[in-house]
Order: C-alpha cells, then sequence, then structure tokens
C-alpha cells in the first residue's frame, strides 16, 4: 500500500465497487492514486451482500479479489479510516485535507488474529451485520475486511486493558491520536456510494419499531452464510419465517417522503432474495409491488424464473404494516387484481425494499453540486455520465444517482477515464489536429 | 356488459376539483390506507381508475362516492400526490350536477360569476316577494310581524317547502335510477343486506345524526373533540335539523290556532323556543368553524379547495344563523329599524338557502343520505 | 513491567473521560442479561421464546444476545424443535 506521500495524481473518494475500479483503472494506466474510505475497511456494500443478481454469483467472492487487488496495487495508496474535510480547487489541481480517526492498533503490526477481540468483554450491535449480530469494542471489522486489522471503538470501551495483554505483536497502542492530513492532487473521482431510506421514514410501516420487519440489507447478512444467525431466523425470536412478504417501493417513487424516482434495484434484490430463500426452504414469499421493473440484461428471464419457482408476485401498495402480540407483520392492501376487497395479511417476517439515497453530502466539503436529489449533479449526463460541475472532479457510482453493480462499474472505468483526460490535457501535451 | 369510454371525462372532473386523475399509477395505496373500506365497498383507487378511462357509466351507478367522507389520509399519504380524496370530492360534485336536471348545480359547482348572479337575484326576487306585502316598522316597541306578514311569509315558505321537495326527488329519482342500472344494486339475501326498515333506522340515526361513518373516517386524527370534523359537522347539522323542527312546530301551533307567530311565548311552547335557541347556537358554533376552516385552507385536507357552491352554502348557512340570532335580540333590546332589516335578511336568506338545496353543496344531504340507505341495505358484504 | 503496560491505558481513559454513564448502564445489563440467560441453559438446551420465558427477557433481546453468545463460542446450536433452532451452553462457559 506504501508510504502516504503529499502528492497523488488522483484522490478517490469511497472504496466500494466503483471506488476500487475507478482505482485500479487509474492505478494500472500508471496514475498514483489515493483512495480515502471512511470505513476501517474497503469493500463498501458490495461485500456485504450475499449474492448479485440475475447470475445469483457470491458476490464477495467478486469483491474480495477486487479488494485484495486494489490493496496490492503498486500505484494505489489506501487510507482506510479517513474522512474527507475539506477538498478545494487550487489550479487546475485540489488541495486535499484528511482527517484520520484513531484506530488504536498499528496498521503495520496488527496481522488480524482476532485474540483481541475474543478477550474483549463488551458485546455491541455489528454495524457490518445491521446491528443483528454482535462485534466487541475491539474487533476486526469482518472476516473479508481489507485491511484486515482490528480497530477499537472507543465508545464502547471499559478500559479494562485486557487486549493489548493478549496481543502477540504488541500492535494496540492506546495513545494515538487522530491525524490530520494535508495533501494535493490533480483530479478527484468521488465514488461515495449510497445508503438506505432511513428505516422509519414511513410512519406507516411502524416507524422502525416493528421487531420483524427488516431491512434489505439486513437480509442479505441473513441470507449470508457467514451472517449474524447463520439461517435464515427472523429477528424477534429466532423463528424460521414460513411466510415472508417484500413490500416494495417501500422507500423510492413515493413524494410524501420527497423520493419521487425508481431506485432500480429493488425489484431486482428483492426477487434475488426471495429465489434464494425459496431454494433453501419451505416458505411462502409473497412481494406486493406498484409494478415491477426488470428493465437490464437477463432481468427478465429472472422475474419469469422467481414467479416459476412460486413465488407470489401481488400488485398492491402496502399502505400499512402493523402487528400482532407475537410480532407477526400485517399488511394491509387492496387486492387489486383480485376483486378489489381490502386485505390485511399476515407474515412471519417483513422485509421493505427501501431505495437508494446518496450516503454523502459534502455540504461545502467539496465543490461539486448537487442535484435536487441530493445525488451529484452531472450537468451533461448523456454526453459526459461522470462529469460533475467541477471541473477536474468526476462521479463514479450511486454517488450519481442510483443504479446496480455493473452499472456503477461502468461508470467508475469512466470517471477513470475522464480523470486520466484531464490529467494529460493539463499536461499541455500537443494535440493533433 | 358493454360500456361507453368518454375520454373527456378526466377533464370534465378536472373542473369539479384541484386534482389529476392522470396523476395516479392505481397502486391500491389509497383504498387500502382508507378507514372507511369494508368488503367490497372499497374506494378511493377504482374511481380514479374510472375517470381515467373514461368509464362514466361506472361513476354514476355506484353511490360509493358518497361513502367517503374525506378525512384525507389517502391524500396525505399518495405516492404520487394524486389527491385520491380530492378527487372522490369532485366525482361528488360532479355527481351532483349530473342528477341535477336545471343545470343550476353545475353552475354552482364551476362557476363563481354565475353563482353570484343566482344567488343575486335570486334574493332580489324573495325579497321583492317578502317587501310585497309588508306592513310599518314600529319604533316604539318591535313588532316584527307587523312588518312582515307572517300569512305571505308562511305561504312563501310553502312554496319554497314545495320546489325543494319537487327538484329534491327529481335528483334522487335520477340517481336512484342510475345506480339501479348497476347489477350490484339489488338486495342481496343472505348478503348481510338489511331489511328497508332497520335500514332506514340505521341510516336516519346512527349515520345521518349519529356521524357513525364520520367518526370511524376522523378515528386516526388526534385534534380536541370541538375541532374534530364529525362534531363540526354534527353541529351544523344538528342545529339546522333542531331549527327546521322548531320553526316547523311553530308553524304547526299557529296553524291549529293554538299561537301565532310572534306573540309571547305560552309555557307549552317554551320547549320550542329553548329548543330553536339550542339548535341555533350548534348551527352559528359548527357553520362559523366550517367557515374559518375553509378560509384558513385547513387544516382539514377537505377545507383547502372550495367550490363555489361551498361557499354560496355555507355563507347562506351562517347568513341565516347569525341573523335569526341578533333579530332575537333586537326584539328584547331598545327598538332599532336596524332589527326589521335583520329579519328581512334572515327571512330572505332562509329561504333562498332552503330553496337552493337541491343545487349547492346543500344537496349531500339528500344524496348521502340515499347512499348509505343503499348501502345498509346491500350489505357491505358479497353475497 | 506491569506499570509500563497499564499507564498507556490510563492515557485512553483519562482522554475519554473514563466511561460514559450510558455504557456503564449498557455494560451493566448486558451481564446481567447473560448471567439470566446462562442460568436458563443450565437447565438444558432451549429456543429464544422458551429462554425468553423462562428469564422474563423480551425475546428480541434475548435472540440478540444468544447470536452474539454464539459468535464468540459461549453457546451452540443444538438441533432444532419446530420452527426454532435450539441453543445450548458450551461445556466450559
Amino acid at each position: 500500500m506504501g508510504e502516504l506521500k503529499n502528492r497523488y495524481d488522483v484522490l478517490v473518494i469511497g472504496g466500494g465497487i466503483a471506488g476500487m475500479q475507478a482505482s485500479l483503472d487509474l492505478g494500472e494506466q500508471g496514475y498514483k492514486v489515493l483512495l480515502v474510505e471512511k470505513d476501517p475497511s474497503i469493500g463498501g456494500i458490495m461485500v456485504g451482500l450475499n449474492k448479485v443478481f440475475p447470475t445469483l454469483d457470491c458476490s464477495s467472492c467478486i469483491c474480495t479479489p477486487r479488494m485484495a487487488e486494489t490493496a496490492h496495487h503498486r500505484n494505489i495508496t489506501i487510507q482506510s479510516y479517513t474522512e474527507i474535510e475539506k477538498v478545494e480547487k487550487k489550479g487546475r489541481g485540489f488541495s486535499v485535507k484528511l482527517l484520520e480517526k484513531p484506530r488504536y492498533v498499528v496498521l503495520e503490526d496488527c496481522i488480524g488474529c482476532s485474540l483481541c477481540e475474543y478477550e474483549c468483554p463488551v458485546d455491541v450491535p455489528h454495524e457490518y451485520d445491521y446491528d443483528l449480530g454482535a462485534r466487541r469494542a475491539i474487533y476486526i471489522p469482518h472476516a473479508n475486511a481489507i485491511p484486515q486489522v482490528a480497530v477499537l471503538d472507543v465508545e464502547h470501551c471499559t478500559f479494562c486493558g485486557k487486549c493489548v495483554k493478549v496481543c502477540p505483536t504488541d500492535c494496540i497502542d492506546y495513545t494515538q491520536e487522530a491525524r490530520h492530513l494535508d495533501l494535493e492532487v490533480g483530479a478527484v473521482v468521488v465514488a461515495s456510494g449510497t445508503t438506505i431510506t432511513p428505516m422509519g421514514a414511513k410512519k406507516e410501516y411502524g416507524g422502525d419499531k416493528l421487531a420483524n420487519v427488516m431491512n434489505p440489507l439486513a437480509m442479505e447478512r441473513v441470507q449470508s452464510s457467514n451472517g449474524p444467525y447463520g439461517h435464515i431466523l427472523r429477528p424477534s425470536d429466532g423463528k424460521v419465517p414460513k411466510s415472508i412478504a417484500y413490500v416494495q417501493c417501500a422507500g423510492s417513487r413515493d413524494k410524501t417522503l420527497g423520493i419521487s424516482y425508481c431506485s432500480r434495484v429493488c425489484c431486482m434484490y428483492a426477487l434475488k432474495q426471495a429465489i434464494l430463500t425459496k431454494a433453501y426452504g419451505d416458505v411462502d414469499i409473497t412481494i406486493y409491488h406498484m409494478d415491477i421493473r426488470a428493465f437490464g440484461k437477463g432481468f427478465e428471464q429472472f422475474y419469469r424464473r422467481a414467479m416459476n419457482d412460486g413465488i407470489n408476485i401481488v400488485k398492491a401498495k402496502v399502505a400499512k404494516i402493523t402487528e400482532d402480540e407475537e410480532k407477526n407483520p400485517i399488511v394491509r392492501i387492496e387486492m387489486i387484481d383480485d376483486d378489489g376487497r381490502v386485505e390485511e395479511v399476515k407474515h412471519d417476517l417483513v422485509i421493505l425494499s427501501q431505495g437508494l439515497v446518496p450516503k454523502w453530502h459534502p455540504d461545502g466539503q467539496l465543490p461539486a453540486e448537487e442535484d435536487t436529489d441530493g445525488f451529484f449533479r452531472i450537468p451533461d449526463s448523456k454526453i459526459h455520465p461522470t462529469v460533475s460541475t467541477t471541473d477536474g472532479i468526476f462521479i463514479a457510482g450511486v454517488a450519481a444517482g442510483p443504479k446496480d453493480i455493473p452499472d456503477a462499474i461502468i461508470e467508475a472505468g469512466s470517471a477513470a477515464m475522464e480523470a486520466a483526460i484531464y490529467l494529460e490535457s493539463g499536461k499541455g501535451a500537443p494535440v493533433a489536429v | 356488459m358493454a360500456y361507453r369510454i368518454n375520454p373527456a371525462l378526466a377533464a370534465e372532473l378536472e373542473n369539479y376539483g384541484a386534482a389529476n386523475a392522470s396523476e395516479c399509477f392505481n397502486c391500491g395505496n389509497c383504498s387500502a390506507v382508507c378507514s372507511l373500506t369494508e368488503g367490497e365497498t372499497v374506494f378511493p383507487r377504482k374511481f380514479i381508475r374510472y375517470m381515467q378511462l373514461g368509464l362514466t357509466d361506472k361513476l354514476i351507478q355506484s353511490p360509493d362516492p358518497w361513502l367517503c367522507y374525506y378525512c384525507g389520509e389517502c391524500s396525505d399519504t399518495c405516492p404520487r400526490e394524486a389527491e385520491p380524496g380530492e378527487l372522490m370530492m369532485s366525482a361528488r360534485r360532479w355527481l351532483t350536477g349530473k342528477y341535477d336536471v336545471t343545470g343550476l348545480a353545475r353552475i354552482f359547482y364551476t362557476s363563481s360569476v354565475g353563482s353570484a348572479i343566482i344567488l343575486v337575484v335570486l334574493a332580489v326576487i324573495l325579497g321583492l316577494v317578502v317587501i310585497s306585502s309588508s306592513g310599518s316598522m314600529g319604533l316604539e316597541e318591535i313588532a316584527l310581524w307587523s312588518y312582515l306578514d307572517s300569512h305571505a311569509v308562511h305561504n312563501l315558505g310553502l312554496g319554497v317547502i314545495g320546489l325543494v321537495v319537487l327538484f329534491g326527488l327529481v335528483g334522487v329519482i335520477n340517481m336512484v335510477a342510475q345506480i339501479g342500472k348497476a347489477a350490484r344494486f339489488a338486495p342481496r339475501s343472505g348478503g348481510g343486506g338489511s331489511d328497508w326498515f332497520s335500514a332506514i333506522f340505521s341510516t336516519a340515526f346512527t349515520e345521518i345524526l349519529g356521524h357513525r361513518r364520520y367518526i370511524t373516517c376522523d378515528e386516526e386524527k388526534d385534534e380536541p373533540w370541538h375541532q374534530q370534523r364529525w362534531f363540526v359537522h354534527g353541529s351544523t347539522a344538528w342545529g339546522f335539523f333542531g331549527l327546521l323542527i322548531a320553526t316547523m312546530a311553530h308553524w304547526i301551533l299557529d296553524m291549529v290556532g293554538l299561537k301565532e307567530t310572534a306573540t309571547w311565548v305560552p309555557m307549552y311552547s317554551l320547549p320550542i323556543r329553548m329548543l330553536g335557541i339550542v339548535a341555533g347556537i350548534f348551527l352559528v358554533y359548527g357553520s362559523t368553524t366550517l367557515l374559518m376552516k375553509r378560509i384558513n385552507k385547513g387544516p382539514d385536507k377537505q377545507a383547502a379547495t372550495s367550490a363555489p357552491s361551498d361557499w354560496v352554502f355555507l355563507l347562506l348557512l351562517w347568513i341565516a344563523g347569525i341573523t335569526g340570532f341578533l333579530t332575537l335580540i333586537g326584539e328584547y333590546a331598545p327598538p332599532m329599524a336596524i332589527t326589521y332589516y335583520l329579519l328581512l335578511i334572515h327571512v330572505v336568506l332562509s329561504m333562498e338557502l332552503v330553496l337552493l338545496a337541491p343545487f349547492t353543496k346543500f344537496a349531500h344531504v339528500f344524496y348521502r343520505s340515499v347512499a348509505i340507505y343503499i348501502h345498509q341495505q346491500r350489505g357491505a358484504t358479497k353475497g | 513491567m506491569a506499570e509500563k503496560e497499564t499507564s498507556p491505558i490510563k492515557v485512553l481513559r483519562d482522554r475519554h473521560g473514563g466511561m460514559s454513564d450510558k455504557l456503564k448502564a449498557y455494560f451493566k445489563d448486558q451481564n446481567q442479561i447473560r448471567k439470566k440467560m446462562k442460568d436458563s441453559l443450565k437447565g438444558g438446551a432451549k429456543t429464544v421464546p422458551e429462554i425468553a420465558r423462562d428469564t422474563g427477557l423480551e425475546s428480541p433481546d434475548v435472540m440478540w444476545h444468544v447470536m452474539a453468545m454464539k459468535r464468540y463460542g459461549d453457546v451452540l446450536e443444538a438441533g432444532r424443535s419446530g420452527d426454532y433452532y435450539k441453543y445450548e451452553l458450551k461445556g466450559d462457559s
């Protein structure tokens, strides 16, 4: 990964699949890349997913090789657990201020043995498993994390000092402090990614208070063999669900939430999760939808396959979700395709197909404009789909708008190429006419 | 059954309200969120679909639009902000226009200028009729009924009621005939419906007087009781019915020769007078609150958009109530000429209010009652 | 030597003003819940609802703690009873 220098050709913000791809595409061309990731590990959302649609390939099996490749690339430096404080235009390039948060673990010395984690007495809800599983106050972010290095969550530390006693390499350093880093770059690729609509956004859906109304990303973890439960169970009491419902457009295409756009991935991830759950167990699965949008290569076939597998596809916008005393969620719908009666249907588990919203709003930290939907504004989206409102800043992946993994990767390549062109044109090289 | 498509239906309905049916993409959220859906009585989505498809017959042949009380929850939660509640309101306005044979209802719902002209012209005519037989304004003491001729007023009232009954009946017959064309109107045996007597009973008492559906409609609201829509509406309705009964009772006393209008109140007619005063208070409270809500365009979703018809109805109701009270006060206050004018206004506008009932928002009294009766009789569940 | 090992943790503790009240309560809660659950599981393998009934704890909390204990080797999955998996204490805990 190399020593941090004070000058890079390109700063890539975000170490998800788009940021890694942009870094690799630039690094392969010989540009020196600094990849900044705010979490302790790169990999983004993709490394935590179970499978990808419509091929049902293992998501982390695709993502981890990319992570390793990025980490070992001679032209890429990863600066993990680091936030962007300020990116300012300076001439054609940019001056960058970063804040590296303290891990309390010396990155170069930690061998990722997990002894400290096993010794730590505090169990904390694990962000990686969307709080369904546990981690310790000192922990390796997850099995596929890169760097495979522990991090101490000082907010949950009881200061017992047990971890330092078991560490075989003496790499725990309680005296670490946050570091401010100043450097200069020639261009910036923003791949700050996405998060899902907050679970409590729609009060009719229980306002994030119902135990068995789940986040779709949490369901990815539950379905994963290295997930928090090891089986598909529901969170309230560990029951193997016999009846699962997906509520489509729970967090997008809804003007009352201020999110009128389609998030483009929810229909497909719901179908994917339904097919996979159905494959492993005797379970009824219903997808309540306004319409199924299966618009990509192989997507329509995937949709048909789901129907052939016996997934119930029901046209109805769920109006309300409540629960009974056993915490079984109850959805209230109009049976539009039947006789139009209104029904309350009980399930064991409900997954809200939440939409995609931007994860990072720079708020003056970066001179690129946001669009009305909160994603970065792309002024010339047809011809230059990755060029932001500021020369030298390029946007890749979901930071520019909702999209699936292949589209994010394509855009990352495009953003890398735009950045390369920007760097080359700045050198004043002769242009053949 | 074949249906004739009217491509202009959605555009036509737009004249009757502030919403555009084409915004809707038929997700069914509105019907599922509605607290009044039961059995096969499900709205609004189905009706918005009819509007989009131009299915005039489907729309006109259903009593269901009258079963909606516009709590606005469907509009608040509609993912398209298509305002399903307002579309249902538009349907009721449009239906009132369709049931009415004179065309007046359509004018009241769609034209402010037309409404104003009718209102003024009719007031002048009624005023002239009343004044033509008027006497003197005594200022030594207030003698209201030596100014207006009580018999002339009674006779005019009779005429007005006759007209209202006639046009009201025509409207209701039109409505029932249209609904009768739909097969599902037929009462079902064993379908959960009621016999005609209990249907009338529950319509009159549980629904019209008791406001059961109105209360159900607003069960999710947490405003103080006196600001809740069902109470404000109920207050207005109870006040109106109370005054109607009190007026009728006085008139009957007059006809049977027991007591002439405006003579001193004997003991046995005191309850009637008290009923009139209490009902008047309810009416003024209700109609004032309703007007204020419409002026403030809230907090109720329903108050946000008003047709001329809503204003005509509410203003007449409010002025009738207020002038009634002021006249009463004038009777006991030191004699003033204005008391006579207040009486004149009260009599004329009360007449106008009643005479216009079949053509304004007031008409919902007939149509909603009939719809509820049909709904009670056919039963909510499928036979 | 012992002196040298404990002093950096003091630095950390002082810098963060010691454990917050919220964390103290959280940690105490965790230890109490774990004790109740372990006592319950000493009576044999149980499902999450069974542990919840036995201990009076809320079942979503029991679920979370069972999974945490499973992850760090305090309990093991021990077969299935109807729609629920059963969990038992690991021999040495």
